[in-house]
């Protein structure tokens, strides 16, 4: 964010030297908004989705009436602000029987790690034809995979914590529910993950992607790791939905069986938080998805130019546009596939969960690396280097 | 019961109980379970039933012998029909009224759409149970069809109110054969639809197989009938071994299975709906004409005696005991329900299951609550 950021702000002012706290704050506010604004969108999406597949309509009372009649997709647009607006405005319950700091502190501890996995991650970039294209993402850690595994990691923490401080046994059940799942599915999770690692040699998200536009082999295509790393990016993509609780591994909140599993007790605002969390949970792991499997913002074969020029208007950061654009159809892509899943397969039980990802998922896994470990070296004998 | 744990002989591990219900997501009504728990397994399950009791056997003994029947519509709220049906027949037999030919095709198609509805709602709610939401919605689209084709025979949609002692309260509506084979042709491909949901799903054969068996010894020892017997391999139907109505007439097939598990149960119920189907080509086509209805004086009088008729419900073999002493009341009117054997019997199958395994089970044996409890 910080270099993008000032480069802007001077090329917009002419010389202006921004402080230093001014990048954090701007990209605190930008993903606050992005995730209130994206998770709102999602669960219109979700909703719709649902409905095409049930044969339905989802919502379509609210919002401009004109549009709704035009077709399905263009009905219920106010839906998700009207049901945010009521959570807002419902009665914040608690209950009296609850450990006061964990249930409070449950909520926000979510949405904090909900909050702070966006670092790393990044959207777009300058043109990746310079040898040294600055990555837009709030700040492009070196070890920014590892880092976004760690911090998914303690939204099952305040899971765990609100399924204990609620005091009812199903939200207890529901909270050890999740304390199991993400025991059974992080670690295949990370050898999954690890298979790209070793491909590009980075855990930078930036670097992986310009790893992957490289191409293996001189490839273009075969770089996305999607390809050399197929069972990786499927092992993934199952432990990731299953982290964020979305059905069908959504035990720890299965309606039908504890009712709400750990948010049993929750009301209004706190509620609020956990569903928002959960909605950009998901979203994160459609954004590392695309940029681990899927080659971020690339296509193979088409290098943006850094301005884009409309005759009547010259279109400045072009490649960080066209980047982000391509980023956000991908995730969105990989968003669609969930919402699919999530509306036609019945729920997993909790023991059969773990026997799928102990035996099933983790070896997977590793033949996952071990081919990943000889494509790379392959490519490190007879193309030289890695990938990149 | 407490008991050490194995890793760290300090620490004690301490069953739990857990008050399922009656006011819970997925017990059909309002049935309490309370749960025995060590951690996710179950110990000891204590089904608490009552919460639904309406005195509907009282009742009926307050109440001429016609004005019952709208009370046995209470009795199960899915399948109305057969609870009409049930009584109705009683009566006769008590007071030997011959039901006209018309009547009694119309009475067994009417069973039959029943079935049809009381099975797509189960097959929805089932699906539910186990946490796919899209079968829900596949089944409640096409029971709306049948609730239609009822709303056009008796005005009702859920309550019927449409048999009457001696036949049923009005004819079947002038194109009603043609809107019902229409329905059906364009329904009977969609049970295909339905299984492709489900069937080959490995998530769903693995949370249904073999999980809660149900041996036919057990199941016939606790009274167990209609489907869930049938899925235990016992070839038991009312319709085959006392036939009434016109189903000797008919052709139609029993299905059985021998796996006693929730999968069968899934699996016979889907086989009904297309012998239903089948039944309901037949009664189009063979469906006499003639009146729909021998009329009986508003405030009847039976003679003295007592008698016991059962039927085929889609929960089961659904009976109703009636004593007359010679007024115009039931002296006692009691009726032996399908849903309250399953759940005596539903106890001992989820011992030692897993939390989801009690809704798969209990969803999977059609339990419902208003029957039960009366």
């Amino acid at each position: 964010m910080e270099p993008i950021f000032e480069q802007f702000v001077r090329d917009l002012t002419g010389g202006f030297q921004v402080p230093f706290w001014a990048p954090m704050l701007v990209s605190l506010g930008l993903v606050l908004a992005f995730i209130a604004l994206n998770a709102m969108f999602m669960i219109w999406l979700e909703r719709k989705i649902c409905g095409r597949i049930q044969r339905r309509m989802g919502p379509m009372l609210t919002g401009p009436k004109a549009w709704a009649r035009f077709s399905m997709w263009t009905g219920g647009w106010f839906q998700t602000p009207c049901d945010s607006v009521k959570l807002l405005l419902k009665e914040d319950i608690i209950p009296a029987q609850v450990d006061r700091f964990g249930f409070m502190l449950a909520p926000v501890l979510v949405f904090m790690a909900a909050l702070a996995v966006y670092v790393p991650l990044p959207i777009s970039s300058t043109s990746y034809a310079q040898s040294a294209p600055i990555v837009v993402a709030v700040a492009d850690l070196d070890i920014g995979l590892l880092y976004v595994v760690a911090i998914t990691t303690l939204t099952i923490l305040a899971i765990l914590t609100a399924g204990w401080a609620s005091n009812n046994k199903y939200s207890l059940l529901g909270g050890m529910r999740a304390g199991v799942q993400i025991l059974s599915y992080e670690i295949p999770m990370l050898f999954a993950l690890m298979g790209p690692m070793v491909l590009a040699g980075s855990l930078s998200l930036g670097d992986l992607v310009l790893v992957q536009h490289a191409g293996l082999f001189g490839v273009p295509l075969l770089g996305w790791f999607l390809v050399p790393s197929f069972l990786g990016a499927v092992v993934y993509l199952i432990c990731a939905v299953a982290e964020t609780n979305r059905p069908p591994f959504d035990m720890p909140e299965a309606e039908q069986e504890l009712v709400a599993g750990f948010s049993t007790e929750y009301t209004a605002m706190r509620f609020a938080m956990f569903y928002l969390a959960e909605f950009s949970n998901t979203f994160v792991v459609c954004m590392i998805f695309t940029a681990v499997f899927l080659g971020g913002w690339t296509l193979p074969g088409f290098i943006p130019p850094s301005s884009l020029n409309l005759g009547f208007f010259t279109l400045p950061y072009f490649d960080l546009l066209a980047g982000m654009a391509i980023f956000f159809a991908k995730a969105y892509a990989v968003v669609l596939l969930l919402m699919w899943i999530r509306w036609t397969f019945p729920r997993l039980r909790p023991d059969h969960l773990m026997t799928f990802g102990w035996k099933f998922l983790l070896p997977l896994s590793f033949v996952n690396l071990l081919v990943c470990i000889v494509l790379a070296a392959i490519q490190q004998i007879y193309f030289g280097g890695n990938p990149g | 019961m407490m008991r050490q744990f194995p890793a760290n002989p300090d620490l004690t591990v301490e069953e739990f109980e857990l008050n399922m219900g009656p006011q819970h997501p997925s017990t059909h009504g309002v049935l309490r379970l309370v749960l025995t728990m060590d951690g996710e397994r179950v110990v000891r399950c204590k089904p608490v039933v009552g919460y639904l009791h309406r005195s509907i056997e009282k009742m009926a003994e307050n109440r001429t012998y016609t004005q019952v029947i709208p009370v046995t519509d209470r009795l199960d709220y899915c399948t109305s029909m057969t609870s009409n049906y049930v009584y109705v027949m009683a009566v006769e037999d008590l007071a030997d009224i011959t039901v006209p030919p018309r009547a009694e095709y119309i009475r067994v198609i009417m069973s039959e759409l029943n079935r049809i509805a009381s099975h797509l709602l189960w097959y929805g709610t089932f699906a539910l149970e186990v946490g796919a939401t899209t079968p829900f919605i596949y089944g409640f689209r096409d029971r709306e069809k049948v609730l239609d084709l009822f709303e056009s025979t008796c005005g009702a949609r859920l309550l019927y109110n449409y048999l009457r002692i001696g036949g049923v309260s009005r004819d079947l509506p002038e194109d009603f054969c043609e809107r019902m084979l229409a329905f059906l042709d364009e329904w009977e491909p969609l049970i295909r639809e339905y299984e492709d949901l489900l069937d080959e799903n490995p998530i769903f054969y693995n949370r249904t197989k073999k999980v809660g068996f149900l041996s036919a010894e057990k199941a016939l020892a606790y009274g167990v009938s209609g489907p869930n017997l049938r899925a235990s391999g016992m070839a038991r139907d009312v319709r085959r071994e006392h036939p009434y109505a016109v189903y000797p007439e008919l052709e139609f097939d029993v299905p059985v299975r021998t796996e006693g598990d929730v999968f069968a149960r899934y699996r016979i119920r889907m086989e009904e709906l297309r012998q239903s189907a089948r039944i309901l080509r037949q009664c189009a086509e063979k469906l006499p004409g003639g009146p729909y209805l021998e009329p009986q004086p508003l405030r009847m009088v039976l003679p003295e005696g007592e008698t016991y008729v059962h039927l085929e419900s889609p929960r089961g073999d659904i009976g109703c005991y009636l004593v007359s002493q010679g007024t115009d009341k039931p002296y006692r009117c009691k009726f032996r329900t399908p849903s309250f054997c399953h759940i005596a019997v539903f106890q001992h199958l989820v011992r030692d299951c897993l939390i989801p395994d009690i809704m798969a089970i209990c969803a999977s044996f059609d339990v419902v609550l208003p029957e039960t409890d009366r």
